[in-house]
């Protein structure tokens, strides 16, 4: 007899090869059916899908409050620009070269501060991406351009078409996302993925009970700084031009409130709450004066009325693969 | 059922907070394959023996070994992967994630899958999620709680919150299993099948560890008692011999201007 996990049932799950087949349809052939405006404006929604995903580790699965997540995806954006304008260095290669160097400065920067709880972690975490972003500002070593910043003119280049229109990267983000969410889908139901909840649940329990606190915690912020590092490569290629006017506090404040409003530690929680943080200001760009306004309104009464979030994750619960056991 | 060589044994352990002297150089050894209780009054330094073995504070002086190997220096996940699991005076479940979850959680320190064998879900990965599952339905069975585990923690009874808790920390495949309060809160009934489930993990060959306030349930399965007052022991041995240590009816009832007082209460009243 084995057990497995798997999803409560629901309508949507009963259905959900012909709910995934029509939504890749539908995504594939999107950039067919509305403007460049829109295709592009789904191109900020994922790579705002990619960061969200990325601090959702931190935040939604192991319950660690990062509000300066900006500081690693700034990480990435500016080893895509160095190193692509400096050296040459190829964009394809310099994906997984950001997410690393990001990685490794999300492992050493919260190295020292992963022992502190809650309210305390999030205010150093305000300073490092603030202190990222300054330093930036001042031009260190003349690298970073200060605050014009820096020109990324190389391009992706796959089978000797270029990907510069707004469907290209919209491709490219998407295919981005579903390879990440293969990954967390995996990773959500594993070992690692369990140690990050247990943690996030009772962090001394989770400690008496065998699990490394301390390796779980610094895996999750090592991982969520390297894929917004990885994601800082697609930002720069996209934008061209990138400045610490990117990845301000108030950008990472957003990030924050998408993994908040979604759902703590619920992947489509994270989907539809950065559609929502990016499209509706959009819509409503008449108001953009009271837009943060709205924000804040939009977190109060979700924090009354719903706050497990939009789409608030649910458990795994045990099914048996051969029979059943009882 | 005492053999020459303890499993856990602590010589002269001591623990300040402060000015307070919480453990004063305490001295204990835990008989392999026995159930032993300490008891004392509250406030007696019992819980702090308990994090000092567990690895939650470190001794200010003095030596625990485990099988072995000294245990001082380690921290709380490595003390349950050297063998030994504990349960909680106040619960500490995981409150939001379902029983079978809580359960496998004892199973982490087992498994050795990192992160990209997770993402990979290598052959060897799989092996192990199907032991650990295998592991987990085996603890839940055995504390009986095997239909409630797709329930999540919060929702069950304090009872079964107890089995569970008990449950998770037999998954990790203990040596030692030690127990702060494990009948706290518990009626007569259930604590008589507490009394049960501790006697069938002691036969499993599991030794246990329990500091324990309901003195039928320390008298009714203990091997060995050991009682601790003002950071001190002030006396040891079976269950009965304990019951009859001046020491020790000193320490729970008073001194003996008190059972003076009594007696002459009595006398009046005759």
């Amino acid at each position: 007899m084995r057990l497995e996990f798997a999803k409560p049932a629901s309508f949507i799950r009963a259905h959900s090869a012909w709910f995934i087949g029509a939504l890749i349809v539908l995504a594939a052939a999107l950039p067919l059916l509305v403007s460049d405006y829109w295709v592009d404006v789904c191109v900020f929604w994922g790579i705002n899908v990619l960061l969200g995903l990325s601090l959702n580790i931190i935040v939604g699965e192991v319950g660690l409050f990062n509000m300066g997540h900006m500081a690693f995806f700034a990480i990435g954006a500016y080893t895509t620009a160095i190193l692509s304008e400096r050296f040459g260095v190829n964009l394809w290669l310099l994906i997984p070269v950001s997410g690393l160097a990001a990685a490794g400065a999300g492992y050493v920067l919260t190295g020292p501060i992963i022992h502190l709880r809650g309210d305390y972690l999030l205010m150093v975490t305000i300073g490092l991406n603030e202190m990222i972003r300054i330093s930036l500002i001042n031009n260190p070593f003349a690298l970073t351009g200060g605050p014009n910043g820096l020109i990324v003119m190389d391009q992706f280049r796959i089978f000797g078409h270029v990907i510069q229109s707004p469907a290209d990267f919209y491709y490219l983000v998407w295919a981005a996302i579903a390879l990440l969410l293969f990954c967390l889908g995996r990773l959500q139901r594993s070992r690692v993925g369990r140690a990050w909840n247990y943690v996030r649940e009772d962090p001394i329990a989770a400690e008496a009970t065998g699990i490394n606190t301390r390796w779980a915690k610094v895996l999750a912020f090592t991982l969520g700084a390297g894929i917004a590092g990885a994601t800082g490569t697609i930002f720069a290629a996209k934008m061209m031009v990138i400045s610490p006017d990117s990845f301000t506090f108030m950008e990472s404040v957003i990030l924050f409130c998408i993994v908040i409003l979604g759902g703590m530690g619920s992947i489509p929680g994270v989907i539809l709450a950065s559609g929502a943080m990016l499209v509706l200001p959009e819509l409503l760009r008449n108001f953009a004066q009271y837009r943060m306004l709205l924000f804040g309104l939009a977190m109060v009464v979700m924090m009354i009325f719903r706050p497990q979030g939009l789409w608030p994750s649910r458990r795994w619960t045990t099914r048996l693969k051969e029979g059943d056991g009882e | 059922m005492t053999q020459e060589t303890p499993l856990l044994s602590l010589s002269a352990v001591s623990r300040n907070f402060g000015g307070l002297r919480a453990v004063d150089s305490f001295d204990l050894s835990v008989a392999k394959g026995s159930i032993t209780s300490l008891i004392g009054p509250n406030g007696a330094g019992k819980t702090t023996v308990f994090n000092l073995i567990t690895g939650i504070y470190r001794p200010d002086s003095g030596k625990i070994t485990f099988s072995d190997s000294a245990l001082i220096g380690m921290l709380p996940h490595q003390v349950v992967e050297a063998g030994i699991a504990r349960t909680f005076q106040t619960l500490r479940l995981f409150e939001n994630l379902t029983c079978f979850e809580n359960v496998l959680a004892g199973q982490h320190c087992r498994c050795r899958a990192g992160l990209f064998a997770c993402i990979l879900n290598t052959r060897s990965c799989q092996a192990e999620e199907v032991r650990a599952h295998s592991e987990t339905e085996r603890c839940l069975r055995n504390l009986g709680i095997w239909h409630l585990r797709d329930e999540l923690a919060r929702n069950l009874s304090y009872g079964d919150r107890r089995r569970l808790e008990i449950a998770r920390a037999m998954a990790s495949r203990p040596k030692l299993l030690t127990l702060d309060e494990p009948a706290g809160g518990l009626n007569e009934r259930e604590s008589d099948e507490l009394m049960e489930v501790i006697r069938e993990i002691r036969d499993s060959g599991i030794t246990v560890f329990l500091i324990e306030h309901d003195m039928r349930v320390v008298m009714g399965i203990s091997d060995h008692v050991a009682v601790m007052e003002y950071g001190r022991k002030i006396s040891e041995g079976t269950p009965d011999e304990v019951q009859s240590d001046p020491a020790v009816i000193e320490a729970y009832l008073g001194i003996d201007d008190e059972e003076d007082e009594r007696k002459e209460a009595g006398e009046s009243v005759q």
